[in-house]
């Protein structure tokens, strides 16, 4: 009886051991993969009926979302493998939407290397850049560029630059003459889509259209400019990559090499670029010299270490680094007095809200400020702070022009998105009525491919 | 005392188990555990797994409540929607908001209340790409090229096509004011024209005299395509036919049905496409029987790289029953079938939810290279015609048109 009971025992021990072996190594699987341990306990599962039958014709987004998940699961050709990536494609999408290059959505990779670049860490070729728009709206006549990278692909968008605000002192692209201000044209033999060309095609369009009015010999020239102009521009159309693409593609991964042709004013430079890992030099305080400031994670702190005890400082703010607007504010605080420092302004509520600094150091020294182009965001904004209250003198000419406060969100799965949350101003706006005004510019030709690029929904009436 | 040893004992060993199943991945290429792997365990262990709904809401939230600019929840909503559709990868599979699925709704049913044009981009406001001629704005004397410049007296000048849409959209039978610019004249003309019920006309067709060869463009698979087409077949039967060119290039398909409705004028009772549907069941469409009828006359297809969907099915299928020639260039690719969910807010989800062979089994499934951009896939032509794409092509007319050309020439050859 009892051997009987030790083997049934022993059984169960080997049983229990497998099955937990299994356990550990399926939960090992789920967590690499992103997905939930724990099966997530089904609240109520809402029937399709409900969205069809529904009363009220304005769903809630939670419910809209659980709905169409279970509509695809049911019809969709391929079985839906993974529920989350269909939210993250849905978080893509919202920011899409917002039609602005400042807020922008980031995979995994390109996330985890721009929170690097955060802490002054740059992968890729070792350059921080930013899309550069001139127009927010189709109507100002800028260039559009249809969404291609997921979304709603009727969505326009302004065609932005590829701009370099600053490269890692020694690192891949320095080291290839790369400078500030370099815009990016191609990436490994694919053009990335610029404002200039599309407008051009736009004004030989429209001569195009008026070409029965011209004298024969004019209209047969205009003919061959244009076939040669559109024709060259369709091929490098076909072969384009996104400016988003572009960029990552720069910007992510320590191995292997791109090849970039960089566009400086009307000169172009091909170059050759091994991806590494480059540091975008941090705070320093040396006894001469000027103190370099950035704006990272306690920054601020060492910031008012340099400056205790002293009469006058200069500060550098040229080092072209992300920084942080929560770090800048705490900077104001180290160096000067309490008080408003102007206002950041957004819609919601449609209101500035001051930039109030607290527990300011009441006896500022004399500060000189050191700013180029390469000063941007969170640097700039310092310094038309300092400046505007007469508290710093500033010295090197135009700075940036970038004023946004931009908010970065980390996301479960390790991707992420960057959200403009408010402009800077050093004045509070006039009314709101008068803006609005602004906003209704004459209306000049928009600028897009031909449908025959694009197809276009139309509008049938 | 020993017994609980013995359990104590046990657990551990529990536990080591469970270590080495998690660890295995990693101590099979040799290396040590990695305790990010365990890091991310205990924090989703601890805390509540986030749902795919709160991620998504999460999103929201925080754009609505942070976003500097102005952000419309109902446009942020329907964008999330277009995003999660768009993380399938399947460039068929899509969210329609409202707007954009009432326009999806028109081209399909090829029937609407309006005024009857299609309108494109102008910087004066819009500009008439097509007057139908069987619309109340043909009949008050609109043509194509027209610019409209005012709505009910309200200028169009610097507004979006949507928008001037909306403004000359109404009521069957209501009145609505357009003022128009003609290209040459001096002075804007006020046309009244009343709303009514259009049918879009989807076939046009055209007696090339010199040849005596009929040419019908098709220019989408809609619901009254096929009668449409018998009806413009008349016409040009009625003249005496030596061939008939049947156009689908451009025409980005339809319904199926309207294509397999087409298709039983050439075949009775023969198979359309095999679809497979997720759950492995296949269902095979076939033409229907009672509307055959002889083409006692070479029949050429013209297509080209915008062919996709029911225009591929349609030349397809008559290419594998040999009953016409394809000449043009490869079409689209588009081997799959979508269906439209309609929902209570007015968009629409169209979804993938099958995929389709031909009738001897070819799949013309699309590739594309990692960056979206075609590498193969699509029906090949019989007789290869392509053009250059900044050749001022006008589709219809043969002297400016080299695959009707080519056309015509392969006709002429046959009817000897």
């Amino acid at each position: 009886m009892s051997t009987v009971r030790t083997s049934l025992v022993s059984g169960a021990a080997v049983a229990a051991a497998v099955l937990t072996v299994v356990a550990g190594s399926v939960a090992r699987q789920r967590v690499d993969s992103g997905a939930a341990i724990l099966p997530i306990s089904a609240a109520r599962e809402p029937d399709l009926s409900n969205l069809l039958a529904s009363v009220s014709s304005d769903v809630p987004e939670g419910d809209f979302f659980k709905e169409m998940v279970r509509l695809l699961k049911r019809e969709y050709v391929e079985p839906i493998q993974d529920e989350h990536a269909l939210a993250y494609g849905a978080v893509k999408g919202m920011v899409l939407s917002l039609g602005d290059w400042e807020s922008q959505y980031y995979a995994k990779d390109e996330f985890a290397a721009y929170q690097r670049a955060m802490s002054g860490e740059y992968e890729g070729i070792g350059a921080e850049l930013v899309f550069d728009v001139e127009a927010r709206s189709r109507f100002d006549g800028g260039a559009i560029l249809q969404n291609e990278e997921g979304g709603n692909p009727a969505q326009e968008l302004p065609i932005p630059r590829l701009r370099v605000v600053a490269v890692t002192p020694g690192g891949p692209a320095e080291k290839a003459g790369v400078l500030p201000g370099d815009v990016v044209e191609t990436v490994d033999g694919r053009w990335v889509p610029a404002p200039e060309p599309m407008l051009k095609l736009q004004s030989l369009s429209e001569k195009m259209r008026n070409i029965a009015k011209l004298p024969p010999a004019e209209a047969d020239a205009l003919e061959q400019e244009f076939r040669t102009f559109a024709g060259g521009l369709k091929e490098k159309w076909d072969h384009r990559m996104s400016p988003q693409k572009a960029r990552a593609r720069l910007s992510v991964g320590t191995q292997g090499a791109v090849s970039v042709v960089w566009r400086r004013g009307s000169n172009r430079r091909t170059t050759e670029i091994a991806k590494g890992l480059s540091k975008m030099p941090g705070f320093s305080a040396n006894a001469d010299g000027p103190i370099v400031m950035a704006f990272r994670e306690g920054d601020a702190r060492r910031l008012k270490e340099a400056v205790a005890g002293k009469r006058e400082v200069v500060i550098d703010l040229r080092g072209g680094g992300i920084g942080s607007f929560s770090e800048m504010r705490s900077a104001l605080a180290a160096i000067a007095p309490s008080g408003t420092y102007g206002f950041v302004e957004s819609v919601r509520p449609s209101q500035e809200h001051p930039l109030v600094v607290e527990n300011g150091n009441s006896d500022p020294p004399a500060i000189t400020l050191l700013v180029g182009r390469t000063t941007r965001g969170p640097a700039e904004i310092f310094a038309l702070a300092l400046a505007k209250k007469g508290l710093a003198k500033t010295t090197g000419g135009q700075m940036g022009g970038e004023r946004s406060v931009i908010e970065t969100v980390a996301l479960p799965d390790g991707s992420g998105y960057t959200l403009v949350t408010g402009e800077y101003k050093t004045e509070a706006s006039k009314p709101k009525t008068e803006s609005k005004k602004a906003a209704l510019k004459k209306p000049t030709p928009v600028a897009s491919l031909p449908s025959t690029f694009i197809t276009s929904l139309g509008g049938t009436v | 005392m020993k017994r609980a040893l013995r359990v104590g004992g046990f657990v551990l060993a529990l536990m080591a188990c469970f270590a080495f199943g998690f660890s295995w991945r990693d101590l099979r290429h040799g290396e040590m555990p990695q305790p990010r792997a365990l890091e991310r365990l205990l924090s989703s262990v601890s805390s509540k797994p986030v749902s795919s709904e709160q991620i998504f809401k999460d999103a929201y939230h925080k754009i609505i409540s942070s976003y500097a600019r102005e952000v419309k929840p109902r446009d942020l909503k329907y964008a999330g929607i277009s995003g999660m559709m768009a993380s399938l990868g399947d460039p068929h599979t899509m969210f329609l908001p409202p707007d954009a699925n009432e326009q999806f709704m028109t081209e399909t049913r090829a029937r609407f209340v309006g005024v009857g044009a299609k309108l494109g981009r102008d910087a004066l406001g819009a500009k008439a790409a097509r007057v139908f001629e069987s619309g109340p704005a043909y009949a008050a004397g609109m043509r194509a090229g027209d610019i409209i410049t005012a709505v009910d007296a309200v200028s169009t000048a610097g507004k979006s096509v949507e928008d001037i849409v909306k403004m000359i959209r109404g009521k069957e039978g209501t009145i609505v004011k357009l003022t128009v610019l003609r290209d040459g004249a001096d002075k804007e003309m006020v046309l009244n024209i009343k709303r009514a019920s259009v049918v879009i006309p989807t076939v046009d067709s055209d007696y090339l005299e010199k040849h005596r060869i009929g040419y019908m463009a098709v220019s989408t698979f809609s619901e009254p395509t096929s009668d449409q087409f018998d009806e413009e077949l008349l016409k040009l039967e009625r003249k005496g036919l030596k061939g008939l060119i049947i156009d689908v290039r451009d025409n980005p398909g339809g319904l199926l049905e309207s294509a397999r409705d087409l298709l039983s004028r050439f075949a009775e009772n023969k198979v359309v496409v095999k679809m497979q549907f997720r759950n492995g069941t296949q269902e095979v469409s076939k033409t229907y029987a009672g509307f055959a009828r002889p083409f006692s006359y070479p029949v050429v297809v013209l297509i080209n790289e915008n062919s996709a969907s029911a225009a591929e099915i349609f030349a397809g299928v008559l290419k594998d029953y040999r009953l016409a020639t394809l000449v043009g260039d490869h079409t689209y690719g588009k081997a799959s079938v979508q269906n439209v969910f309609e929902l209570v807010d007015g968009s629409s989800a169209k979804i993938t939810i099958a995929k389709y062979l031909l009738p001897y089994g070819g799949d013309i499934s699309r590739t594309v290279d990692e960056d979206g951009l075609y590498k193969g896939g699509g029906l090949s032509p019989d007789v290869e015609a392509k053009v250059d794409f900044f050749t001022r092509v006008e589709i219809g007319n043969p002297e400016k048109d080299p695959q009707l050309q080519k056309a015509i020439e392969l006709i002429a050859s046959k009817a000897r």
